[in-house]
């Protein structure tokens, strides 16, 4: 039976006897708790916008009232409203938690102070970048559990990333650290989504990691020559997690570990003729569609055109051969798919 | 929206949650996410991928090829090519029907490479049209299209003509000759797309997703927005030429189209374009407010003045979008 909703899966929960003393019942208490009333997306984006600019008109007006209140010492003055608006922001989030408006204006300002009190103690010690990635990663680890918001977690860790990042490349000068960067959130993305158990806890650094890997990639292939690095050596890490993602695929939907060979070879192959954001963006297809995740296939269907349009638009051949080479790909794919549906002809033929 | 629970679509996230919620156990969740993925699943997902990939590459080459080539190419063949296309296009749209998707698609694809074939007859013959004959003498060929299947596609491309020849006439003609200012062009084009958004009301207003309106609404209240903000940004708020007593006209235009959306929200509200009309008028009152306060020359009192005002209009509009989503609700309830 195929699942398309929440009904079907619950049938066949039921079904194979997965289901407690209790039935249905807490599976129903769980999801009637979402549904609420649900406001369009439109009505959030909004309310999100009016949330963030009020905040930045209050975090000015507070620094300024700061800075007419007589206090001298600029250092002093931007701790105190740094751990204040994270103070007022926790506050607001803990007293409204299911006010969006109230949640949106806590994430704000709670960013603010976060940026507020960096730049104090970065102007009092030095302005460097360990110091902003040192701040953003504690910042992100001493808030993750107590304020309990995806919003705020993904930025935290998104930031820190690309903080993490910056520093690798200009103050370590160790460009090649970004390859390895690529493959660490690759696969830290991988294992979140396809092996972590804990996934509702950590959406957000997996949403951050699967979002840094292609946009770390594409920095790295559009300003190559200034950070005087090729392009190739995230590929073999990248095409092993495709493999390894393979592997969960046939695991979990019980295939035919036969089928995987030539997948593998594809993959192979691709990984020598292409670049490796094509690989990325082939994995968060996958997981996309093997988690039904919206954002992810989003990501992979936004990624795939890009990253294939970079790599043609950079060959230094004529416009004939990309032609050519396109035609080429075309073909490929289409005979590929000839041959998977003839398969799948035969096979249901086959069938009795 | 699915109206129960259960009918919601099912997904890893859901289970994920159902799992962090302790609605289901660990066996279950790995039961589930297994199978969420089923093997005909998959297939069909690859099926459909290397279809679209394929044929984009395939489409793309064909494209670059002929791109190669163009310039070596001889008047007559590119004429010959995008011809046959057209026809080819055409032929297609008469033979899948003009009430199929397919059809549809093929019909507009028609009706675009008309526009392709007066671009190449003007650059092969050097004309010396303005870009904006070209628009306007694409729209007057497709009239009868129009009139003959108006499906959305079809609606869509041609008002976007109307409105791009209108712009690049002001562009090229009406704000060099001193016909029109800048802002003139802007609150004519905003009346013109009110008039669009009447008919589509008054003609088209069963259709299943309204995304034409939706495009009306929000370049009317952009076209609109501009000069309203560049008139809230100067002092004093008098009409001090056609451009500010042609905003009043569009405004007008656009009153009606407001109230056809009220009158009719029993029967199906409109809450795309309610906040559109709403984020609108908060940006005319956030810059009302912000012109005020920099008059004061009080920075603090008018940063606070500021936070407050923000917070207050929205959380006023989405006070009232959230009563017109309830409203909404149980019409829909209420309805057979």
């Amino acid at each position: 039976m195929r699942i398309a909703t929440m009904a079907d899966l619950v049938a066949r929960w039921k079904e194979e006897r997965f289901l407690g003393p209790k039935g249905p019942e807490p599976i129903m208490e769980a999801l009637s708790k979402d549904e609420g009333e649900e406001t369009p997306w439109y009505v959030k984006a909004f309310v999100v916008a009016g949330a963030w600019l009020a905040s930045l008109f209050a975090t000015i007006f507070l620094g300024m009232l700061l800075a007419t209140c007589g206090i001298d010492d600029f250092v002093v003055a931007w701790l105190i409203i740094g751990l204040g608006a994270i103070g007022l922001a926790l506050m607001l989030r803990r007293r409204f938690p299911e006010s969006l408006f109230a949640t949106q204006c806590a994430i704000a300002v709670s960013f603010a102070g976060q940026i507020a009190f960096t730049l104090g103690l970065a102007r009092h010690l030095r302005l460097e970048t360990w110091m902003f990635l040192l701040m953003a990663a504690l910042f992100t680890t001493i808030l993750y559990h107590p304020f309990d918001d995806p919003i705020h977690r993904f930025v935290g860790v998104a930031g820190t990333l690309l903080f993490l990042s910056h520093f690798l490349h200009h103050d370590l000068k160790l460009p090649y650290a970004l390859h390895g960067l690529v493959g660490v959130t690759a696969w830290a993305a991988g294992w979140l989504f396809t092996r972590c158990e804990c996934l509702h806890r950590y959406r957000p650094p997996a949403y951050a990691c699967a979002i840094a890997s292609p946009a770390l990639i594409w920095v790295i292939l559009v300003d190559r020559k200034s950070l005087d690095t090729p392009v190739w050596p995230a590929t073999p890490l990248l095409a092993l997690g495709l493999v390894a993602l393979y592997a969960w695929v046939a695991e979990a939907a019980d295939g035919d570990r036969k089928a995987l060979i030539p997948v593998v070879l594809a993959t192979a192959l691709l990984s020598v003729v292409s670049t490796p954001g094509v690989l990325v963006a082939l994995a968060l297809l996958a997981m996309g569609h093997g988690r039904r995740d919206r954002a992810l296939l989003t990501m992979g269907i936004l990624f795939l055109p890009l990253f294939m349009a970079q790599f043609y638009f950079e060959m230094k051949t004529s416009l004939l051969a990309k032609s050519g080479s396109l035609v080429a790909t075309g073909l490929v794919l289409l005979g590929a798919r000839a041959y998977l549906v003839a398969y799948r002809r035969k096979r249901d033929g086959a069938r009795p | 929206m699915a109206s129960s629970p259960l009918e919601r679509r099912a997904d890893g996230t859901t289970v994920d949650e159902l799992f962090g919620a302790g609605a289901i156990d660990g066996r279950a969740r790995k039961a589930a996410l297994g199978w969420l993925m089923d093997r005909q699943g998959w297939l069909d997902f690859a099926e459909r991928f290397l279809l679209v990939v394929g044929a984009l590459c395939l489409v793309l080459g064909i494209l670059f090829f002929f791109a190669f080539n163009w310039a070596s190419l001889k008047p007559w063949m590119r004429f010959a090519l995008l011809q046959t296309a057209f026809l080819g296009a055409a032929l297609g749209a008469w033979h899948r029907g003009l009430e199929s998707p397919s059809g549809q698609a093929l019909h507009l694809s028609a009706a675009v490479l008309v526009g392709v074939n007066l671009a190449i007859y003007g650059q092969v013959y050097q004309t010396g049209a303005d870009a904006f004959e070209l628009f306007v003498g694409w729209a007057a060929l497709l009239v009868p299209w129009l009139v003959a299947a108006p499906h959305r596609g079809m609606r869509a491309l041609w008002i976007a003509l109307v409105e791009l020849s209108f712009l690049l006439w002001c562009a090229q003609v009406a704000v060099p000759e001193d016909h029109l200012s800048h802002g003139g062009t802007l609150i004519a084009a905003a009346a013109l797309a009110s008039v669009f958004l009447l008919i589509e009301e008054w003609r088209f207003r069963r259709e299943g997703l309204p995304w034409i309106r939706w495009c009306l609404v929000a370049m009317t209240m952009i076209c609109i927005s501009i000069p309203a903000l560049k008139v809230l940004s100067h002092a004093g708020c008098e009409i001090r030429d056609p451009a500010e007593a042609l905003a009043l006209l569009a405004l007008l235009a656009a009153g009606p189209a407001a109230h056809l959306y009220l009158a009719r929200r029993l029967e199906r509200l409109d809450l795309v374009s309610l906040t559109l009309v709403g984020f609108c008028l908060q940006l005319h009152v956030v810059a009302w407010m912000g012109r005020f306060v920099i008059e004061l020359r009080e920075a603090l009192f008018g940063f606070g003045v500021m936070t407050l005002t923000v917070v207050g209009t929205t959380a006023l509009l989405v006070h009232y979008l959230r009563r017109q989503q309830r409203f909404r609700a149980a019409g829909e309830e209420g309805r057979p």
